[in-house]
Parts: C-alpha cells; structure tokens; sequence
C-alpha cells in the first residue's frame, strides 16, 4: 500500500464499495489483494444465496440476489465503518481476510441489536401519554415489527418497518444509517427526546400540543411533526423569558419580552442564552440528552428570530391569552 | 446498486467455460443412450443459459444448472441426436420461465421434476406442447399457493 494517501482522496469513501472502487483506481491495494478481496466476497455471496435457497436453487431473481449483496456489504461496512475513518478502513481491509471482516461485522450488527433493543425499552419507559398517532406508531408498533421481520443475513439494509415519524434535528428519511444501524440510531434519539418531554408534567404537554394543533389547524392526532421539538422550542423560549417552571406557559407578556430583549439581536446571541440556560437545568444530570437537546438550538434561534424580525411570534410559540 | 454488479459481473468468460466444460461431461451418461453434444453445443447451451438469465432477470451462483437439466432429461425415449441441443435449449428457456413464473416457490428439482414428466407423459416429449401445457400452469399455481 502507498504510504501518502491524500486524504482528499477519500472523500467519496463512505462504505466498502467505495472505498475498494476507490483503492483499485488509486493502486491503494495490490491487484492480488483486491483479487482475493473481490473472490472472497463472491465465495461469501454464494455461501449466502445458498443458505437463501436451502441448497435447492442454482439461481435468484436479481432483486434478492441485490438484498443479499448489500446484506454482505453492510457486515463489512458496519465493521470497517464503525468508530474508523476511510484510511483507517483501508488499512483494515489491507490486513484482514473478507470473512474475518464479515465476522467481525456480525458481531458488531448483535450488538446494534442488543442496543437497538435496549434504547427502545428506554424510550418506552417514557412513552408520552398523546394521542399522535406517528408518534404512537413508531413507540408501540414499528419497533415489534422490525423484530419480527428483520433479517440480517438476507436482507440487511432493509427495516422491515414503516417509519416517518420525524427526529427532533432529522426527518427519518434523511438519515443515512440502514437496517439496525437505523433503529439503533433512531430509538437512540426517541429515548433522549422522551426523557426531555417526561421532565414536563403530562398535562403541561397536552396542552402545548393542543395549542399547537391550533395553531396550525390540525387535530392533535394528526400532527406529523416532532413532538420534542415543540416542546423544546417552547421551553427554550420559556428560559430566555427568564421562566424556568416546567408548565410550557408562554403569556402575551412573556412574548412582549422577547420581542424588547432580542429583536435587535442576533441569532448567534440567542443561541448563546438559550444553550447556558439549557445547561443550568435539570438536565445537566442526563449530559447525553442534554447533548442531544443542544443540536435543536440553531433550528430554535434561526426560527426565533425569523418570527421576531416579522413580528409573528405568536404562530411560533403557542402563546397563553 | 449497478456498482455491486461490476465487482460480480455477470458476463464471467471464466464461468462460461467451467459450464461449458460440465456440459461437456454429460456426454459420458449421454453416450449410453446414444446422444452427445459437440463442443458447439455446449458453447451454444451455455450461452443460451446465459441469455435465459439476462431475460428473466435472474443471477446464478456455484454450478449452472444446465448439466443438471440435461442429467435429468438424457433418459427421455423422445430425445434423439438430430434434437437433443436444440431441445435443452428450449428447455432451458422453459425452466427459467417457470422459475420466474413460481416465484422461486419452488426448488430447482422440483421444476426439472414437473417438466420432465408432463414432457413424458401428456406432452409426448413436445415442448411447444409442454409450454401451453394447462397442466403446467396448475402445478405452478398450486405451488405459487393460488387456486389449482
């Protein structure tokens, strides 16, 4: 292997295909090595087409033979990927055999099981008591069904599941993780945002949600939008008013307030307050989830602003007459 | 998902010949019923093989399963030497055509199994008979789980 490889260079190198399109290109890895790379994950397509098939079939319809190739491809990736750098994934795959990385990686994708399954349980222990019904969905039935129909072996960058319910700084669909690297990622965040949202009476979040439907004339069943997100957005500005109760309660005069305080602002100084009056709250215990609520500010301070500079705040926060 | 495809081509030069060679081998069985296959029927047999799969959208992995269509049809009374290749060939074409009728509900034997006996049986060793066979389509739906 060249010993200078221009970082540069690996700025396409997101997964193993790539990243063996790209060494063969760039002469990273010896011709033999890729030959053996290249027949070791044939033998291993085979093996798992065979399994496929009991042993009964010589050939697959190309959408399954697809599923069970990406299947492979996500134990090397989940591998090589993890916790490494492209560089550091070369010189992986430069000293490994493909079926000790192939090991290797369905070890680590029980283990995304195992964590996957545990966020869920996490989340579930603060489930929200609101009647969304994406929300429900996604806390009381997606997760069972991924269970039930998931296959790590067959088909690995499949969830099995339907999940639109949106995270509180990603819609699911933009995420990049797939199969259980997904779950995992994405209960991950249900347990943090329902952590914040249990810190609040239950009462005091109907209410918000309700306020909120009004706002935008939905029922509250039907509201398709992060329900963390409202609730964080409105606590935030619930902090900068110098209000840190946990009833969600913004009044006329609080909003008053804001536009006084921090209309000839920027939005740099309203995410500096916001994120030090985060921070002295309850949630300095939970330094993850606390983490986590910090990557909403930006979207709360570019917002805030927006309605401030147009004087429309009360279509922003649900505003208490 | 095209770029999968290029590290696993599909037009393996190495393949066709290993089929090829296999091919080739069935004419030891062959030959006690008085069949063989040149070396132009097995290039013939194993590129139609090829040709079946690009059609029917199908990847085939370990060994072709050409040889063992002909293993399982080389004791067939209607098979002469003036038709052999040209009925594997239609055969060939047939099996895949079932494989992706069934829905791969059912295993390759198994197909070879049911074309082999209506082909013996009801069709009279015809395969254009064989392809129209009404019979044909009830075993694939029964298999398929749908009505017989």
């Amino acid at each position: 292997m060249k010993k200078h490889l221009a970082s540069a260079s690996f700025s396409n190198v997101t997964n193993t295909l790539s990243l063996l399109q790209t060494a063969a290109l760039a002469g990273w890895l010896a011709p033999q090595k890729l030959r053996i790379i290249k027949a070791e994950l044939e033998q291993a397509f085979v093996e798992t087409a065979n399994q496929y098939t009991k042993r009964a079939s010589s050939s697959i319809a190309k959408e399954i033979a697809e599923c069970l190739y990406q299947s492979i491809l996500m134990q090397c990736d989940i591998f090589l990927f993890q916790n490494h750098d492209a560089m550091e994934a070369l010189h992986l795959l430069a000293a490994l055999s493909i079926p000790q990385i192939l090991a290797e990686g369905q070890q680590r994708i029980l283990q995304q099981m195992q964590e996957a399954r545990l966020f869920y349980q996490g989340a579930c222990r603060y489930t929200l008591d609101v009647p969304c019904f994406a929300y429900q969905y996604v806390m009381n039935e997606a997760f069972p069904q991924f269970l039930r129909h998931y296959s790590a072996r067959f088909d690995a960058t499949n969830i099995c599941t339907s999940i639109d319910y949106p995270l509180l700084h990603v819609p699911a669909y933009a995420m990049q993780e797939q199969g259980v690297s997904f779950l995992r990622t994405y209960y991950q965040s249900i347990f943090h945002e329902n952590r914040f949202c249990a810190f609040f009476e239950i009462q005091a979040v109907q209410n918000l949600l309700a306020g909120y439907g009004r706002l935008y004339h939905s029922k509250v069943c039907d509201l398709f939008c992060n329900l963390a997100e409202i609730v964080l957005f409105q606590f935030l500005a619930q902090l900068l008013c110098d209000k840190t109760d946990t009833q969600l309660i913004l009044t006329k005069a609080d909003c008053t307030y804001l536009y006084r305080r921090y209309t000839n602002t920027t939005k740099e100084t309203i995410s500096g307050e916001a994120d030090a009056r985060l921070q002295q709250t309850a949630f300095s215990a939970y330094p993850q989830t606390l983490q986590y609520l910090r990557q909403g500010i930006p979207a709360f301070s570019e917002r805030l602003m927006q309605h401030l500079t147009a004087n429309t705040l009360e279509h922003f926060l649900v505003v208490t007459v | 998902m095209g770029d999968i495809f290029m590290l696993f081509p599909q037009n393996d030069v190495d393949k066709l010949m290993r089929t090829k060679k296999q091919i080739i081998q069935t004419n030891q069985t062959a030959q006690t019923y008085g069949l063989m296959l040149s070396e132009a029927d097995a290039t013939m047999l194993a590129k139609e093989n090829q040709e079946q799969l690009f059609q029917t959208n199908r990847i085939e992995f370990g060994e072709s399963i050409t040889p063992q269509l002909i293993r399982t049809f080389v004791h067939s009374t209607y098979l002469t030497q003036a038709n052999y290749a040209e009925t594997i060939a239609e055969l060939l074409e047939l099996f895949y055509a079932v494989k992706e009728e069934c829905g791969d509900a059912m295993t390759d034997q198994e197909v070879l199994d049911i074309l082999l006996q209506l082909f013996e049986t009801t069709c009279g060793g015809s395969v254009s008979l064989l392809q129209n066979s009404r019979e044909l389509d009830k075993l694939i739906r029964r298999q398929k789980g749908g009505h017989a």
